[in-house]
C-alpha cells in the first residue's frame, strides 16, 4: 500500500473514531440497530421486502440526517478555531476536502451498516443465509440514495461555505418525499433508474468543490486544465444520466409496447393480457415465451408486506410444480425500475420478477400499463391461466401460503394434466 | 531562516485597514507582536501562517514568498491560533498523530517518536489516552502547543498563547517559548506586556494597524531613560494634572498611593527617577500615537 494511501486512510479513521465517541452517533447506531433487529424479527422470513422497506425509509432517513450532518461537518475547517490549525497545515485543498468528505461517508455507511446488520441478525433465524443476501442487498441500494444526497449536501455547503446549502439539499429531498405533484419523477433521488443523474450531479459538485474552488480559495489552483476537464466529463455524465432518468420516467408513447399492453382487457376464460417487461438484469420477459404452461401471474406493490408473503410461495411452487409446466410470473407495479430485481436477487426466487416501469403509483387503484390491462383495483392480484393462457381464477388483495396455491393448481392440473 | 514583511498592507471588504505599510524582520529568537485588541497582531500572524493574502507587499518566510510558496511555507511553520480549538473526542496521543499525518509525518516511527518527544517536552505524558475535551484550559493549550511543534518548525507562529491560563501555567508555557527559541524563530503575539518583556528578543508594537516601533525591548527601554518617575502620594491625595505627563501605573501601598509615569521633567514635589519598563514604553508609545492622531484630526 502506498505511503499517501496509508496515510489517508489512518487519517480517515481517526476522523471516524472520533466521531464515533460522540454519545449522539452512538445513541443513533445503537437504536437503529436495534429498532432494524425487531423489525426484521417481527416480519419473519420476508427477508427480501424486510431489506427493501429498510433500504427505502433507512436510505431516506439516514440520507437526511446524514446531509444535515455534511452540511455542518463540511464547515469545521472553516471557523477560526481548529479551522485555523488544520489549514495551516501542508495538506493540498481538494486532499482536504475529499478527506473531509470520505471521513463523513465511511462514518455514515458504518452506522448504515449497523442498521442493516441488526436486521440481519433479527431476520438470520426465520430466513436463514438468505437473511445475509437480502440486507446486503438492501445495505446497497440505501448507501446509494444516502451517497449522493449526503455529497450534494457536502459540496453545496463548502462551496457556500454555508450550512443552507445541505439544507436546500434537505428541503428538495422532503418535498419529493412529500409526493409534490410539480416535481418530476426523474428527479427522485431515491429511484434507482435515477442514481446515475444523482451519481453524476454529485461527483461533478465535489469534483468542482476539491479541485477548483478549494484550490483556488487556498491559492494553489496553478494548472486548472486537467480538474476543469475532470469537472467537464462528469458534467457530460450528469447530462447523460439525466436523459436517462428523463427518459425512464416518459409516459409510454403510441404504437409503443407499453401501450399496446395497456390495450389488453383481463376477463375470465379469455386469453389474459401478455406483457414484455425488463427483470431489472438485464433480460426481458415475455409471456409469449411460455407456451402450454400453467401460468401464476402474480401482480403486488414492492412494499406491501403481505404481497411478500406470497413470493417465496410462489418460489417453493414453482420448485414444486415446474417440472409440471406450472411458471409463476411476478409482476412488481413501482415506480422505481430497481424494485422488482433487487427483490428477486434478495429473495433469492428462481421464477422472473419483473417490473412494469410504467407504474405511476400503487395505492388504489394502481395505475400502469399491466394494472389497466388486468383492470386491477387492489394489490396484490394473482391470475392462475389454463396452458392455453386463459384466466381461468383472478384473485386479488390477499396473501397466499403455499398450501393455498398447491390447493389452486392441483385444481389446475388435474383439469389440464401434462 | 526568518520572516520579513514588506510594506505589508491588509484591507478587509476594501473598508478596513487591518495592517498599514507595515515592514519588519527577525531571524531567530522570540519576536514579540504588541497591541490593543484590534491592532492587527492576528491579521498578520494569519498572513505570516499562510491563511490570509496580503493586499499589498508581501511576507517572505524562509525566504519564501506567502503568496507563490504556501504549501512549501506551511510545510516550515507552527501556528497557534488564538482560542485554539481540538477534535473534542481525540485523545491527546490521537490528536498529533492526526496533526502528524496532515504534516505529512508518514514514516510511523518517526511520526511517534516525534509525539512522544513532544509528549515529554510539555508534559504529557500522563495524558497521553485523555480525550480533549477532558481537560482543562491549560492542558488543551499545551497540546495545541504540542501539535505546533510536532514538525519541528523553522518558524513557531502563536497568537496570544497564554490568554486565559492560570499564572503559574502562564510562567511555564513562556518558559518555554524560551527554550524554543533556541531551536527556532517564535513569533509571540499578545497584548500581556509581561509575556513579551520575560521573553522577547525584538518587539514590534501595532496601533490600528500601523507599526509604532519595531527593533530590540532594551533600545525602547533606552528612550525612555531618566522619562519615568514615580511619585508617591498620601491615600486621599490628588495626582497633579501635567501637560505631557502620562500615567501608567498606580500601586496601592499600606499608606499611600504610589503612582508611576512618564514626563520629560519630575511631574511634582517628591517625584523620584525610576528605571522604565516594557509597560511604561508600551503605554508611552500608545499615548504618542494617539496624540499625533489627534493633532492630525
Amino acid at each position: 500500500m502506498s505511503d499517501w494511501l496509508r496515510r489517508d486512510l489512518r487519517l480517515i479513521q481517526l476522523g471516524v473514531i472520533g466521531e464515533l465517541r460522540n454519545p449522539v452517533f452512538r445513541f443513533i447506531g445503537v437504536i437503529a440497530a436495534l429498532g432494524a433487529g425487531v423489525y426484521a424479527w417481527n416480519q419473519g422470513s420476508l427477508a427480501g421486502t424486510t431489506a427493501l422497506a429498510l433500504a427505502a425509509w433507512g436510505g431516506r432517513g439516514f440520507a437526511l440526517a446524514a446531509c444535515l450532518w455534511f452540511g455542518a461537518g463540511a464547515l469545521r475547517d472553516q471557523n477560526a478555531h481548529l479551522g485555523a490549525v488544520l489549514r495551516s497545515k501542508p495538506v493540498d485543498g481538494a486532499r482536504w476536502v475529499l478527506l473531509t468528505w470520505a471521513t463523513g461517508v465511511a462514518l455514515w455507511l458504518l452506522l448504515l451498516a449497523g442498521l442493516f446488520l441488526g436486521a440481519m441478525l433479527g431476520q438470520l433465524p426465520h430466513a436463514g443465509l438468505l437473511s445475509i443476501a437480502a440486507h446486503a442487498v438492501g445495505f446497497g441500494r440505501a448507501a446509494l440514495i444516502m451517497l449522493p444526497l449526503a455529497t450534494l449536501g457536502f459540496a453545496l455547503s463548502r462551496l457556500t461555505r454555508s450550512p443552507l446549502g445541505a439544507s436546500v439539499i434537505v428541503l428538495a429531498f422532503l418535498c419529493v418525499l412529500a409526493g409534490l405533484q410539480l416535481v418530476p419523477a426523474f428527479l427522485r433521488p431515491d429511484y434507482t433508474q435515477n442514481l446515475p443523474l444523482f451519481v453524476a450531479v454529485s461527483a461533478f459538485l465535489l469534483v468542482v468543490t476539491a479541485f477548483l474552488a478549494e484550490r483556488l480559495r487556498r491559492g494553489e489552483l496553478r494548472r486548472p486544465l486537467l480538474p476543469a476537464l475532470g469537472a467537464l466529463v462528469c458534467a457530460a455524465l450528469a447530462v447523460g444520466g439525466g436523459a436517462q432518468a428523463q427518459q425512464a420516467a416518459q409516459p409510454p408513447i403510441d404504437g409503443s409496447v407499453d401501450e399496446m399492453m395497456t390495450r389488453q382487457y383481463l376477463q375470465l376464460g379469455r386469453r389474459t393480457p401478455g406483457f414484455w417487461l425488463p427483470d431489472g438484469r438485464g433480460n426481458t420477459v415475455r409471456t409469449a415465451a411460455y407456451p402450454g404452461k400453467i401460468l401464476l401471474i402474480y401482480l403486488f406493490a414492492a412494499d406491501d408486506l403481505e404481497a411478500a408473503r406470497t413470493l417465496p410461495a410462489l418460489d417453493a411452487m414453482s420448485r414444486e410444480f415446474g417440472a409440471q409446466g406450472v411458471q409463476p410470473l411476478a409482476i412488481c407495479l413501482s415506480p422505481d425500475q430497481g424494485d422488482g430485481a433487487a427483490l428477486a436477487w434478495a429473495g433469492g426466487f428462481s421464477f422472473p420478477v419483473v417490473s412494469d416501469r410504467t407504474t405511476t403509483k400503487t395505492s388504489p387503484p394502481p395505475a400502469s400499463s399491466l394494472a389497466t390491462a388486468y383492470a386491477t383495483e387492489l394489490l396484490p392480484a394473482l391470475v392462475v391461466t389454463d396452458r392455453r393462457r386463459r384466466a381461468r381464477e383472478i384473485l386479488s388483495d390477499a396473501a397466499y401460503s403455499p398450501e393455498q396455491l398447491r390447493t389452486l393448481i392441483q385444481t389446475r392440473l388435474a383439469e389440464e394434466p401434462e | 531562516m526568518g520572516v520579513e514583511a514588506v510594506q505589508l498592507t491588509k484591507v478587509y471588504d476594501g473598508k478596513v485597514k487591518a495592517l498599514d505599510n507595515v515592514s519588519l524582520a527577525a531571524e531567530s529568537g522570540v519576536l514579540g507582536l504588541l497591541g490593543p485588541n484590534g491592532s492587527g497582531k492576528s491579521t498578520l500572524m494569519s498572513i505570516m501562517s499562510t491563511l490570509l493574502d496580503p493586499t499589498h507587499g508581501t511576507i517572505l518566510v524562509d525566504g519564501l514568498d506567502v503568496r507563490k510558496n504556501k504549501p512549501e511555507i506551511r510545510r516550515r511553520i507552527g501556528y497557534l491560533p488564538q482560542d485554539v480549538g481540538l477534535y473534542p473526542n481525540l485523545t491527546v496521543f490521537e490528536t498529533l498523530d492526526y496533526m502528524g499525518l496532515l504534516y505529512d509525518l508518514n514514516d510511523v516511527r518517526d511520526r511517534r517518536r516525534r509525539i512522544d518527544n513532544c509528549l515529554e517536552r510539555l508534559n504529557l505524558v500522563n495524558l497521553r489516552d485523555r480525550q480533549i475535551q477532558a481537560l482543562s484550559g491549560g492542558m488543551r493549550q499545551r497540546v495545541a502547543l504540542a501539535q505546533a511543534i510536532l514538525p519541528q518548525p523553522s518558524v513557531l507562529i502563536v497568537d496570544e498563547p497564554t490568554a486565559g491560563l492560570d499564572p503559574e501555567e502562564r510562567i511555564r508555557v513562556r518558559s518555554f517559548f524560551a527554550e524554543l527559541a533556541r531551536e527556532c524563530l517564535v513569533i509571540l503575539s499578545t497584548h500581556i506586556v509581561a509575556d513579551i518583556e520575560a521573553v522577547s528578543s525584538s518587539l514590534a508594537v501595532l496601533r490600528f494597524g500601523k507599526l509604532l516601533y519595531f527593533g530590540s525591548p532594551v533600545e525602547l527601554l533606552h528612550t525612555l531613560e531618566g522619562r519615568v518617575w514615580s511619585l508617591e502620594l498620601p491615600p486621599d491625595g490628588v495626582m497633579p494634572q501635567r501637560e505631557g505627563f502620562v500615567e501608567t501605573g498606580l500601586y496601592r501601598l499600606t499608606d499611600s498611593v504610589q503612582v508611576r509615569g512618564i514626563s520629560e521633567t519630575a511631574p511634582g514635589a517628591g517625584a523620584t527617577p525610576t528605571a522604565p519598563n516594557l509597560e511604561d514604553a508600551y503605554i508611552w508609545l500608545m499615548a504618542k500615537d494617539e496624540h499625533e492622531r489627534l493633532a492630525a484630526a
